[in-house]
């Protein structure tokens, strides 16, 4: 979940953006007018009626919140100076509750969006990616119609969370798109709420950048305690891309915004190295298998051992990535104060892994090379 | 919760209805209707004086027997207190729906399914209310219903399901019996359709039918 629930690192963030936070972490809580109009207070420098009613709207719709996040409740009513004791009308429950939502990126959810958007992205510095997707689950204790539009957009470190949420807003109301516009800046984790209103999200365009956009589930955990799950799983479900049958919806917009085009999702930001969505199959495996070098069982060590003695040129085909094809190939951690290998088996090991760890190197360049051309250059922020 | 003190509160949010702004209005009674009145106590004085909403002294009377109790702060309940005579309503209402209306009107439709024959429900009839003068923009649906008992939950329900039906603030007033309606009532009675009757209906009509 984000941020407040595990006492982060919030007291580097301006009032404003402590409370941006705050609401990030309520979207699907709280109903989506609270949200949007919290966000327009904050704009405006309304931060204590954003804060109150955010705060009322939790107390009268009875809705649960960590400690933690009471605790910064409060401190943000403090500092806005509204009354700081209305924090303790909060219904306070440490069980994380599951506030699962449905999200549908069908019936175009981005249309319209571009063209709607067109100016304010042009003047608003700084903002890396716009996603669209229907939310097809009621949010709060007083929600609105459904479906509900949720619009997703990322932002780089010269962007203004707030200001963007409002003026992205105004402008989608102008032209009748009625939305929820959730606005992330770099350095905040994404709640579960947007990883799941991400992976079914269409592009509505991404501006030039060699950041990778994080609305896709991260593969990795992104704040502990660590998933059940094995940590790649994420990837093999956000795989079946939605973009590769969309229609492109960017059709005007203008440099130095570059239009998303098909089949170009953005890079995952994962670690390390990146792979994008749509690496072909054999990519994958390779680096499955580069992965799991050190997660070989003893049985496996011992069976690749004998493999190595009985044969040593499979040892090179291996490291050379020439595998016969049917074969799931395992590599051995490399522990060459094993008493059982003999001088040659170690020189071999060596030569594998030297070989193994080049290949990750030239792969992760390839892969870095092709996220720069994907994304188009760092058009935006030169 | 005290009755009374919910009947002041109610009658307050009521006559608050043009005045102040609608985002506001329609979630200060949802509050209400949920309870929260330590939220309310201290979130609607500031409200009203940050809009610069003077009260008269009946309203004012209302208010702090409302929220004095639930904690309101006394210096700004009693900046609330205005001197000069409430300023008239700037909306016009007219009885039949905009073009924009389907010729199915769901809300109509639910609000008759929901309300008819009732409890403690009296009339139910609609206003399209405008802005300034009558057009498309900024026009919307006025509720008026008339209600013997459970005033602020029966408005924080029919607010539910409007919003659900597409008005995000949505205008439901819900009118207690022998309430001195204010400007903006009695022109919005006088421009309302009846939706359907409950339960009270015949002895508590609102217009003459």
């Amino acid at each position: 979940m984000v941020e407040v629930h595990d006492a982060p690192p919030m007291d580097g963030f301006s009032v404003p953006l402590r409370l941006h936070n705050l609401l990030l972490a309520l979207a699907g809580r709280i109903d989506d007018s609270a949200l949007t109009e919290a966000r327009e207070l904050i704009a405006h420098a309304h931060i204590d009626e954003a804060v109150e009613l955010t705060t009322g709207t939790l107390i009268a719709g009875k809705i649960t919140v960590s400690s933690a996040e009471q605790r910064e409740l409060a401190l943000v009513l403090e500092m806005s100076r509204s009354d700081a004791t209305l924090a303790n009308d909060l219904l306070v429950d440490e069980a994380e509750l599951v506030h699962s939502h449905r999200f549908s990126g069908e019936n175009q959810p981005e249309f319209g969006l571009a063209e709607a958007l067109d100016r304010t992205l042009q003047v608003l510095p700084d903002v890396r990616s716009v996603h669209a997707v229907w939310r097809i689950t009621p949010a709060g204790s007083v929600p609105g119609a459904l479906p509900q539009r949720v619009v997703l957009v990322e932002l780089g470190p010269e962007g203004n969370p707030p200001a963007v949420a409002f003026r992205v807003d105004s402008a989608l109301r102008r032209a009748g798109l009625r939305s929820v516009v959730e606005v992330s800046g770099p350095g905040v984790a994404r709640s579960t709420y947007h990883q799941s209103a991400g992976a079914a999200a269409s592009p509505v365009w991404v501006a030039g950048s060699t950041q990778a956009p994080s609305y896709r589930p991260e593969p990795v955990a992104p704040t502990p305690p660590p998933a059940p799950v094995p940590a790649p799983e994420p990837v093999a479900e956000a795989a079946p891309s939605r973009h590769g049958i969309r229609t492109p919806a960017a059709e005007s917009a203008p440099a130095p915004v570059v239009p998303i085009v098909q089949a170009s999702p953005p890079p995952q930001p994962t670690a390390p190295p990146a792979v994008p969505a749509e690496q072909p199959a054999r990519k994958s495996r390779s680096e499955t298998r580069a992965e799991r070098t050190s997660d070989l069982t003893s049985a496996e060590v011992a069976q690749l051992r004998r493999a190595l003695a009985e044969d040593p040129e499979k040892g090179r085909e291996i490291a050379a990535g020439k595998p016969s094809m049917h074969e799931v190939v395992e590599l051995p951690a490399l522990d060459l104060d094993d008493p059982s290998l003999s001088e040659r088996d170690r020189a071999l090991l060596r030569e594998l892994h030297a070989e193994l760890a080049e290949r990750e190197r030239a792969e992760a360049a390839k892969i870095r090379l092709n996220g720069a051309s994907r994304s188009g250059g760092d058009r935006w922020n030169a | 919760m005290d009755p009374d003190i919910e009947q002041a509160t109610h009658e307050l949010l009521l006559r608050l209805a043009g005045r102040l702004p609608d985002q506001l209005l329609w979630r200060f009674r949802d509050w209400l209707g949920e309870g929260a009145m330590g939220t309310l106590a201290r979130t609607l004085p500031r409200s009203l004086l940050k809009h610069r909403i003077d009260l008269d002294q009946t309203e004012y009377r209302l208010l702090v027997a409302g929220l004095i109790p639930h904690g309101a702060d006394w210096h700004q309940v009693s900046s609330t207190l205005g001197v000069d005579d409430v300023t008239e309503t700037r909306y016009t209402f007219t009885q039949s729906a905009p073009e924009w209306v389907n010729s199915v009107d769901s809300v109509s439709v639910l609000m008759h399914a929901t309300l008819r024959g009732r409890p403690d429900v009296g009339e139910v009839r609609q206003s399209w209310r405008h802005l300034d003068v009558v057009g498309e923009t900024g026009t919307k649906r006025v509720l008026l219903v008339t209600a013997l008992s459970g005033l602020p939950r029966l408005t924080g329900e029919l607010q539910r399901v409007l919003r659900v039906l597409g008005d995000e603030e949505p205008s439901v007033e819900v009118i207690p019996p022998r309430f001195d309606l204010p400007g903006y009532h009695r022109a919005a009675l006088a421009n309302s359709e009846l939706v359907c009757l409950g339960a009270v209906g015949t002895g508590n009509r609102l217009v003459a039918a």
